[in-house]
């Protein structure tokens, strides 16, 4: 190899190390934090690697406090009945749109911009209509108000992957004597399944995510790890060693997810905007 | 089974939760509802509207925040995206493993983004001033207090978050261009500056553009990181047109006013949502 390239390939390295160091250096930070004592975060200069390190903050939230362990179950349930209705929804739609060309583009489109309202635009009115409902608080009032966002990117995602399967199998089905409804559950599911599970990730780290419906439609019993996470900041007290050690637990779920889906990332951050 | 019976629950769905509650805050717009007062909300048509724009200045304040943030932060985005992208489409070792450690950021709650600057940018115990320390910087930098200062922290947020974003759908693109292209403009004897300028450039003008808008759609949204790291402040300086209608319904109670705000936000995403379909279907 010429000495230039080497001396490129070096450059390229370093380059790429500043931005991991970027990307990295805050979640390693948190991450380190949340074995920390009291003593520790507290100092200046910064411990950088915790001398003593300890499960103290974790053990406060999952089992002395035993709040933290609840907000993190009030989101796994919030997302995940979430997700289940989503996949009920969309499936038929995405194989309407997909299959039978209603609504040409138009329907498409008018559903996938459903995800673009800003969720501050929505807010005012579904606190309004929740608290007429008595649905201030509870896991279904968070469930209802996510659907819009999700429906429309799942159904975007849905008909790309019902496309691109072959109609010749369900063709046969069909001729063979199977009803359409038959066929869309036997037929078409079994085989995007891998698409649905991509579908299902992406609606679940979105609610998992979520802030402001989490801040403004829930209290207490049904509060979400977000809002918890924002509730932390008393201006008298800031418990970094608590807050790290649940900002660890709430970002472990959603890498753990993402990371399965990385080879759709593109498709799914961009809504199929981008053909891959 | 007739064919629109697959689209029904879709249908009721959006009806029911998404035009329904929006010409309901429509009709809170045209009023003086507080969610504290004792007496019957009254019509009062227009009147919301004309004193956002016109005699309200912190509105036109939050939207001037809004984009003095939105702004630099893309433009931010977009060139370090594209620097890094660039450097992995070089064809280098270990292209797999750094893109997906990069790309960490994207997936995180963006509250949780919020509290880890919060406390990196701590002006006694953050990380910042600790690395700034030991690089012989030995002020401390009162990152989230000094009006100049705070609105370059929440773009510094912003930029942690989603510039891998910005990263990924470039490097998307880049893998769609053809080698030909590149390799027969390098054997016409253009310099790597040439190639880039005249067909990296162009050739990913579409991706470009639909990243763009999509990150422009969200950072006119920007609530969550300026609500765990400023709630706005200091002295409002970046209060932005979320954070504004939060405060003015939830804080204040002013369920009218802040609805007629809100309905403004919808009609700027609007517009910015038209554009958007328009470019994608005009390539579709």
């Amino acid at each position: 190899m010429r000495e230039g390239a080497i001396v490129k390939d070096v450059l390229t390295y370093i380059a790429l190390g500043i931005a991991l160091f970027f990307a990295l250096f805050p979640i390693v930070w948190t991450i380190s934090m949340s074995f920390k004592t009291i003593g520790e975060y507290y100092t200046f200069p910064p411990v950088w690697i915790p001398r003593e390190p300890t499960l103290d903050n974790y053990k406060y939230l999952l089992f002395t406090w035993t709040s933290g362990l609840k907000y993190l179950i009030n989101s796994s349930i919030v997302a995940s009945l979430n997700t289940i209705l989503i996949l009920l929804i969309s499936i038929p739609a995405s194989y309407a749109i997909a299959r039978f060309k209603i609504g040409q583009k138009n329907l498409s489109f008018w559903i996938l911009s459903q995800r673009m309202l800003p969720p501050i635009a929505v807010v005012i009115p579904y606190f309004l209509l929740l608290r007429m409902l008595h649905l201030i608080d509870t896991y279904w009032g968070l469930i209802i108000v996510y659907l819009p966002f999700n429906v429309g990117f799942a159904v975007w995602l849905l008909i790309g992957f019902i496309q691109e399967f072959p109609q010749d199998i369900e063709d046969a089905a069909l001729v063979d004597g199977c009803s359409r409804i038959r066929a869309l559950v036997r037929v078409v599911v079994p085989i995007i399944a891998p698409g649905l599970a991509v579908c299902a990730i992406f609606c679940f780290i979105f609610c998992w995510n979520e802030f402001m419906f989490a801040l403004i439609l829930t209290r207490e019993t049904a509060k979400t790890v977000t809002a918890q996470l924002a509730a932390f900041q008393s201006p008298t007290k800031i418990m970094w060693g608590e807050i790290s050690a649940l900002v660890v637990l709430a970002i472990i779920p959603v890498f753990v997810l993402a990371l399965s889906v990385q080879k759709y990332l593109v498709r799914g951050l961009a809504m199929g905007a981008v053909k891959e | 089974m007739r064919k629109y019976t697959y689209l029904l629950p879709v249908i009721v769905l959006l009806i029911a939760i998404t035009f329904f509650p929006l010409l309901y805050s429509l009709s809170v717009s045209l009023t003086n509802f507080r969610l504290t007062a004792t007496e019957r909300p009254q019509f009062t048509g227009l009147k919301n509207y004309f004193e956002i724009l016109f005699r309200d200045k912190r509105f036109w304040r939050s939207l001037y925040n809004t984009f003095t943030i939105a702004i630099p932060a893309l433009a931010l985005e977009s060139v370090l995206g594209m620097a890094v992208a660039l450097l992995l489409n070089r064809g280098i070792r270990g292209k797999r493993i750094i893109t997906v450690l990069l790309i960490l950021p994207v997936v995180v709650p963006p509250i949780t983004s919020g509290l880890i600057w919060r406390m990196l940018y701590h002006e006694k115990y953050g990380a910042i001033n600790g690395l700034l320390y030991f690089f012989g910087i030995k002020q401390q930098i009162t990152w989230l207090s000094t009006p100049g200062l705070t609105k370059f922290a929440v773009i510094l947020t912003d930029v942690w978050q989603w510039t891998p974003f910005m990263m990924l759908m470039i490097l998307a693109g880049l893998q769609s261009i053809p080698v030909e292209c590149i390799e027969a403009a390098e054997v016409d004897g253009a310099s790597p500056f040439q190639r880039f300028i005249y067909i990296t450039l162009p050739m990913l003008k579409y991706t470009l553009m639909v990243a763009a808008l999509l990150r422009i759609m969200d950072l006119i949204k920007v609530f969550d990181v300026v609500f765990v790291l400023t709630m706005g402040g200091p002295g409002g300086t970046t209060e932005t047109i979320s954070m504004y209608t939060y405060i003015v319904s939830f804080r204040a109670f002013r369920m009218g006013f802040g609805s007629a705000l809100s309905y403004l936000v919808l009609i700027l995403t609007v517009i910015l949502c038209t554009y958007f379909i328009k470019v994608v279907r005009g390539r579709g």
